[in-house]
């Protein structure tokens, strides 16, 4: 999977977790750049993260992603 | 031996040379030494289960880590330690919930039961120390740190002194850097400590007793002081609570630091929060992430909540169905916290289910006052509306420590009852001569609140700063030596003098040693 098809498939579940069309999320995106997005909303954009891509994150990922890219490259590494 | 005596003082001296004379190679060890002399003087019978819990966790690990193959048998291993940790720490600490709770009912109905309680010796931090065990094992499980194979490196980890007394609650992967990697004296530490503990000394000793003499005083009739004193006594015991709390964990960092070993901090400037979720995050902040990452998240991630979320997002719609798993967790979570702070129902409803109505009142409704701000073009980014977010969190935690102040829970509705009936001119009198003037003349008296109003204000600007993020023991650590010792001095003087302490006084009653 190519790093451009997973940034549009998030796209997607960002758009649908958080309830807004207009998001479109990159490597720096951080929860500080979407309103909503706080540490309870994080686990349930994580949940539909895993649901999207059929993959697990370990407890020990969830709480140190920095921002998109760094949850990109776990989904990357674990699609492979 | 407790944090504010003598003895202690004495040990830690002691203990600071006698750490910087070992050979770097062997200073952690020398930790582990004078944290089982700590506990040898404090409370020697609790060693024993200390022992028994670490073997728990150390075997526990190491099977998750070394010898389990599948996720499944690792998951029950992880269940059955922390198990085990939980019965060590039920037995010595929850075990009287059972009597009392059937002979409460049998109360009820005028039955006389008199179930037999047991007489429990008081395991100084051994909820600290099952709590710190429990987050290991499941960092081995989640893989977020390697099993410990030296089983007295664990015990360090989970028995070090300054940490059992009253927190912070330590993680492994953190600490781990902090005991084991071999460092000099740096004597930059050592100045850090002594200022540290100089000024939680002055908020425990000085400003906090001081002030417990007034709740005290009030709260053990609030029949006779009633109304303006039970408003004016839970004030009070805010700050009270708040400068002991803090100035408990001041000394223990500060003592810390001597060794060079950081602990995390667990206070931030509380009081000048917007929001209670604010407050917890900056009040006890240890125990609040504790309760995050190895009880709240864990539940919202798995299947069951995600099972029960899709199940009331159809029922409810988008909006609020996805915020009652939420809900559901923060329950959980604040359930566990209220039975962490007391084996009583005061506590499960004052520091648990209180809470937890709060949380989800404001999760439920955030949108709509979100949307009618926006609507009535209210601005939220003034200091007139920071400072009545701040008045409301602290109104909202006032009413929790009123119930958490009550003798027990049955009776916090008459404390509740006489904040609405007003004293006796002759009570206010009587309070006045005997509790704030005392035997003390008019330039004692005039010292002594002079001092402990400016005490205060010096801490309220100091976590004000702190709030504002300006660092203010690094820049105080900076200034020219004769200033700094000078105030230094001046809080030392001040806790000497007027500080609560001496014969019949028992400074082992830190407000949260208890827990």
């Amino acid at each position: 999977m190519t790093k451009e098809k997973v940034y549009e498939m998030l796209d997607e579940v960002f758009q649908d977790v958080f309830d807004d069309e207009d998001i479109h999320v990159i490597a720096e995106t951080t929860a500080d750049d979407i309103e909503d997005w706080d540490s309870l909303e994080h686990i349930n954009l994580v949940v539909a993260v895993e649901t999207k891509f059929g993959i697990k994150f370990n407890m020990s990922e969830v709480v140190k992603f920095k921002n998109v890219g760094e949850m990109v490259d776990v989904i990357i590494q674990r699609v492979q | 031996m407790t944090i504010t005596s003598l003895y202690f003082f004495i040990f830690l001296i002691i203990t600071t040379i006698v750490y910087y004379l070992c050979p770097k190679k062997y200073r952690w060890i020398s930790l582990l030494v004078f944290s089982a002399a700590f506990f040898l003087l404090s409370s020697w019978e609790v060693s024993f289960y200390f022992v028994i819990g670490t073997i728990i966790a150390y075997v526990g690990a190491r099977l998750i880590q070394e010898k389990c193959q599948t996720d499944k048998l690792k998951r029950i291993v992880l269940v059955i330690s922390i198990a085990c940790e939980l019965f060590i720490l039920f037995l010595l600490k929850y075990i009287n919930i059972i009597p009392n709770t059937i002979n409460g009912l049998g109360n009820l109905f005028s039955i006389d039961l008199h179930f037999a309680t047991i007489n429990l010796i008081a395991p100084i931090g051994i909820s600290y120390y099952t709590l710190s065990l429990w987050g290991y094992m499941v960092d081995v499980y989640r893989t977020t740190t390697e099993a410990e194979k030296n089983y007295f490196k664990l015990a360090l980890f989970a028995c070090y002194y300054p940490s059992l007394i009253s927190g912070p609650f330590v993680r492994y992967p953190e600490m781990k850097t902090e005991f084991f990697e071999v460092r000099s004296l740096d004597w930059d530490n050592i100045f850090m400590g002594f200022h540290r503990i100089v000024y939680g000394l002055l908020k425990k000793m000085f400003i906090a007793d001081n002030l417990a003499v007034f709740v005290n005083v009030i709260f053990s009739d609030t029949e006779k002081y009633s109304g303006p004193f039970i408003l004016v006594g839970v004030m009070i015991y805010a700050i009270q609570i708040y400068c002991d709390f803090s100035g408990c964990m001041d000394i223990i960092i500060g003592a810390s630091t001597l060794y060079g070993v950081k602990l995390p901090e667990n206070f931030d400037s509380p009081f000048f929060s917007k929001n209670l979720s604010e407050f917890w995050r900056r009040w006890h902040i240890t125990l609040g992430l504790w309760g995050k990452d190895y009880i709240m998240y864990p539940l919202l991630k798995s299947a069951q909540f995600q099972k029960l979320g899709k199940k009331t997002k159809k029922m409810f719609g988008k909006n609020i169905g996805k915020k009652i798993p939420v809900i559901l967790s923060i329950l959980v979570l604040w359930a566990f916290i209220g039975v962490w702070h007391g084996a009583s129902y005061k506590y499960i409803f004052a520091a648990g289910i209180l809470p937890w109505i709060y949380f989800s009142f404001s999760e439920l409704f955030s949108d709509l006052f979100r949307k009618a701000n926006s609507k009535l073009n209210f601005r939220t980014d003034t200091f007139s509306f920071h400072l009545f977010q701040s008045a409301r969190t602290i109104l909202l935690m006032l009413i929790i420590w009123l119930f958490a102040l009550s003798p027990s829970l049955m009776q916090s509705g008459e404390i509740f009852g006489n904040l609405f009936t007003i004293p006796s001119l002759q009570t206010i009198k009587d309070f006045i001569i005997e509790n704030i003037l005392g035997d003390l003349g008019i330039r004692q008296l005039v010292a002594k609140y002079g001092l402990l109003v400016i005490s205060m204000l010096s801490v309220t600007l100091v976590d004000y700063l702190k709030y504002k993020e300006i660092n203010v023991g690094d820049r105080f650590n900076k200034q020219a030596f004769w200033f700094r010792y000078v105030i230094l001095f001046a809080m030392i003087i001040t806790t000497i003098c007027f500080g609560v302490y001496g014969p019949g006084y028992n400074p082992a009653d830190f407000i949260y040693g208890g827990f």
